[in-house]
C-alpha cells in the first residue's frame, strides 16, 4: 500500500506548470500514474492558481497589480495494459478571472485534452529468480519512458476575444521523457526525478483575438525541457508528505520562421504535497505550489501560487485480486 | 551664558537670513495644469512659456502655452507664432520642428495654447526660437535649453514614393500601465525638416506585441483622427514587461509606413 501512496505522490508532483497567464496559454493538465498493482484510477482535481507577477526578459520580477486567477477542474483517468505499459487521459475545465479595469472579468471553457502514457522498464522491489530461488531485487530503480500528446481542444488566442476566454494553447504538443524513482529507505523515503522534452508544432493563425488576419502569421513555440526532483516521505499507511522542486527551460519561439529575440523562458517552483489515505481505494491529496517572487527565479514567465486538491479512486489489478 | 547668547544669535541669523526677500505666490507659476518654464523679454515685450508636459522644454511632444505682456499689459486676443530652430553650431545646418501654426487664446487656461514636438536632441547643437504676437511684436533668436526625456518617443521615416518625411509623435501615455491605455499620437509630414504639415484623414492600425513572450492582445482600438494631426485609440497591455506598439499608417489609399512598421517601445508596469 505504501508503494501505491508513493506512486500517487509522484503523480501529483509531476504536474505540468499551470499559470493563469492566459496569453501564455492555459488548459494544460496532469496525467495520472498507476502503481504496478493498479488496473485503473479516476482522479478529480481542483486547483486555484493566483497569478503574482512575471519575470521579464531580463529576469527581473514585476509584481502584478491586479487580481488574476484561474480555477480548474480536471478529470483524469489511467489504465494499465500490462506490467510495462499504461495510458492516461486528462480533460480540464477552466475558469479565468481578472480584475483589470475596462476589460471582461471572467471567462470559462474546456481546456486542452491530454493523452499520454509510460513504458516502465523496471519496477522497484520485484521478485526474480536467481539459481532457481525467488528473491526480491533491491538494486533496480523504477524507470519509465514517458510520452504524451496535447490536443488543442481549448480556446486559444486565435479565437478568444479576451484574455480571460483563453483556455488552451492552440497548438499540438508532444512530449518524451524519463521518470526515475529510487527508494532510499524502503517504504519510507524515496527520491524521484522526472525529465521530459516537449515539442510543439507550428500553428498557422487565421485570426488573432478574433480579428481576421490578412497576412501570414505562423507561430511555433520553442522546445521545452521540464524537470522535477522530489523527495517523498511516508509516515505510515495513512499519511505521506512530499516536497518537490520543478521547473522548465524553453528556447526561443519563431514567428514566420524568424526567432523571437530574447524570448527564451525558464522558471523554478516548489511543491509541498500531503496525502491522506482514508480507505484502500481512495486518496485525498492537498498540495501547494509556489515560486519565489524575486529576480532571476525565472525569465519571460509568470509566477503564481497554486492550491490543489485531488481526489483519487483506485482500482486494484483484477488479475491479482 | 555667553555661549548660549552666541548660539541664539546664530540661530536667529540663520533663520531670518534664509527667508526670501519677497513673498512668493505658489499659484503664480501654475495655471490649469500648466507651469511656467521659460520667459523672454525685450523692449517692453514679454513672452512667458508654460507647459503641461514638463518643467522644461523636453525632447518629444510638448503641450505648451504662452502669456504675452506688452508694456506690462497682458494680451488675451489674437495669436502667437512660435518657431524653434536647432542649429548644429554657428553657421552650421539648421532644422525646425513641428509646432502649432498659430497659438490661440484659451480663456479657461488663460494661455495661447498649442504644441511643439522636438524631434531631435543633440548636446552639440543649440536651440533658438522666434516669438511673434499677432504680427505686432516679436522677439527673435532667443536661445533656450532643451532637455532630454527618456520616456518621449518620436518615429521619423521617409517614403520614396511620396517623397516625404513622416513624423509620428507619441503624445500620451509616456508610461503606460497594465490594461487598457488611451493612446494619443500626432502625425506630420515634411519635405525637408524645415516645414511641417499636420496630417489628418490617415488610417492607423496598431498592434501591441510582447516580443519576449511572443503574444499580442485583444480589445485594441485603432486610433482615429481628432483633427490637427492628432489621433486617439486604445492599446491593451495585458501584463507587465516590455511591449512594442506597432503602427501601420495608410494615407491617401496607400501605406506610408515601411515593413515592419514603426514601433514605440514601452516598459509597462
Amino acid at each position: 500500500m505504501k508503494i501505491k501512496i508513493l506512486t500517487l505522490i509522484i503523480f501529483f508532483l509531476c504536474a505540468d506548470n499551470l499559470f493563469p497567464c492566459n496569453s501564455c496559454g492555459g488548459g494544460t493538465s496532469d496525467l495520472a500514474i498507476l502503481s504496478l498493482d493498479g488496473r485503473a484510477l479516476f482522479n478529480l482535481g481542483f486547483s486555484y492558481d493566483h497569478y503574482n507577477g512575471v519575470w521579464d526578459k531580463d529576469g527581473l520580477w514585476r509584481s502584478n497589480q491586479y487580481t488574476q486567477t484561474q480555477y480548474k477542474i480536471s478529470l483524469s483517468a489511467a489504465y494499465r495494459i500490462s506490467t510495462h505499459l499504461q495510458f492516461a487521459v486528462s480533460l480540464p475545465f477552466i475558469y479565468n478571472y481578472s480584475s483589470i479595469p475596462r476589460l471582461k472579468n471572467s471567462g470559462a471553457g474546456i481546456g486542452d485534452f491530454i493523452i499520454g502514457g509510460r513504458y516502465e522498464f523496471f519496477h522497484e522491489f520485484q521478485v526474480s529468480k536467481k539459481g532457481g530461488k525467488p528473491r526480491i531485487d533491491r538494486t533496480l530503480p523504477y524507470l519509465a519512458l514517458t510520452f504524451g500528446l496535447t490536443l488543442p481542444t481549448g480556446k486559444s488566442e486565435e479565437t478568444a476575444e479576451n484574455d480571460v476566454d483563453i483556455t488552451g494553447k492552440g497548438y499540438y504538443t508532444t512530449s518524451l521523457g524519463i521518470s526515475l524513482t529510487k527508494s532510499i529507505i524502503r517504504s519510507r523515503l524515496q527520491l524521484t526525478t522526472d525529465f521530459n522534452w516537449q515539442h510543439s508544432f507550428e500553428k498557422n493563425y487565421k485570426s488573432y483575438f478574433g480579428v481576421p488576419l490578412s497576412s501570414d502569421f505562423r507561430k511555433c513555440p520553442g522546445d521545452k525541457f521540464n524537470y522535477s526532483v522530489s523527495m517523498n516521505y511516508i509516515f505510515n499507511s495513512w499519511h505521506a508528505l512530499a516536497v518537490s522542486a520543478s521547473g522548465f527551460a524553453q528556447s526561443n519561439y519563431t514567428i514566420n520562421d524568424v526567432s523571437g529575440q530574447n524570448s527564451a523562458e525558464r522558471t523554478t517552483n516548489f511543491v509541498l504535497a500531503y496525502t491522506y489515505y482514508p480507505s484502500i481505494p481512495f486518496r485525498i491529496t492537498p498540495s501547494i505550489k509556489w515560486t519565489f517572487p524575486t529576480d532571476n527565479f525565472g525569465k519571460n514567465a509568470p509566477g503564481s501560487t497554486t492550491f490543489n486538491l485531488n481526489l483519487t479512486y483506485y482500482f486494484s489489478d483484477l488479475n491479482k485480486n | 551664558m555667553k555661549y548660549l547668547t552666541y548660539f541664539t544669535l546664530v540661530v536667529i541669523t540663520l533663520y531670518f537670513g534664509c527667508q526670501s526677500d519677497t513673498p512668493t505666490d505658489p499659484g503664480a507659476n501654475q495655471t490649469g495644469g500648466y507651469s511656467k518654464i521659460h520667459t523672454v523679454e525685450s523692449n517692453g515685450t514679454k513672452f512667458e512659456v508654460w507647459s503641461s508636459s514638463s518643467s522644461n522644454f523636453i525632447y518629444g511632444y510638448n503641450n505648451i502655452g504662452f502669456k504675452v505682456f506688452i508694456n506690462n499689459n497682458e494680451k488675451t486676443t489674437g495669436f502667437v507664432k512660435f518657431k524653434a530652430t536647432m542649429y548644429h553650431g554657428i553657421n552650421g545646418p539648421s532644422h525646425t520642428v513641428p509646432s502649432k501654426d498659430n497659438f490661440y487664446y484659451d480663456s479657461q487656461t488663460q494661455l495661447f495654447k498649442g504644441y511643439i514636438v522636438f524631434i531631435m536632441y543633440d548636446t552639440a547643437a543649440f536651440w533658438a526660437a522666434d516669438y511673434n504676437y499677432n504680427n505686432e511684436a516679436q522677439i527673435d533668436s532667443s536661445v533656450f535649453p532643451l532637455y532630454m526625456n527618456d520616456l518621449s518617443q518620436i518615429k521619423v521615416w521617409d517614403n520614396i514614393i511620396t517623397e516625404r518625411i513622416y513624423i509620428l509623435s507619441l503624445v500620451s501615455p509616456l508610461s503606460p500601465r497594465v490594461g487598457l491605455n488611451d493612446i494619443e499620437l500626432m502625425l506630420h509630414e515634411s519635405n525637408g525638416l524645415v516645414t511641417y504639415r499636420e496630417l489628418d484623414s490617415a488610417e492607423m492600425f496598431i498592434k501591441p506585441w510582447m516580443e519576449s513572450m511572443g503574444h499580442g492582445s485583444g480589445n485594441n482600438v485603432n486610433p482615429v483622427n481628432l483633427g490637427g494631426g492628432m489621433y486617439k485609440g486604445t492599446a491593451n497591455f495585458t501584463m507587465a514587461g516590455e511591449w512594442f506598439l506597432y503602427d501601420s499608417i495608410k494615407y491617401n489609399g496607400q501605406f506610408i509606413t515601411k515593413t515592419p512598421p514603426p514601433k514605440f517601445i514601452f516598459d509597462v508596469y
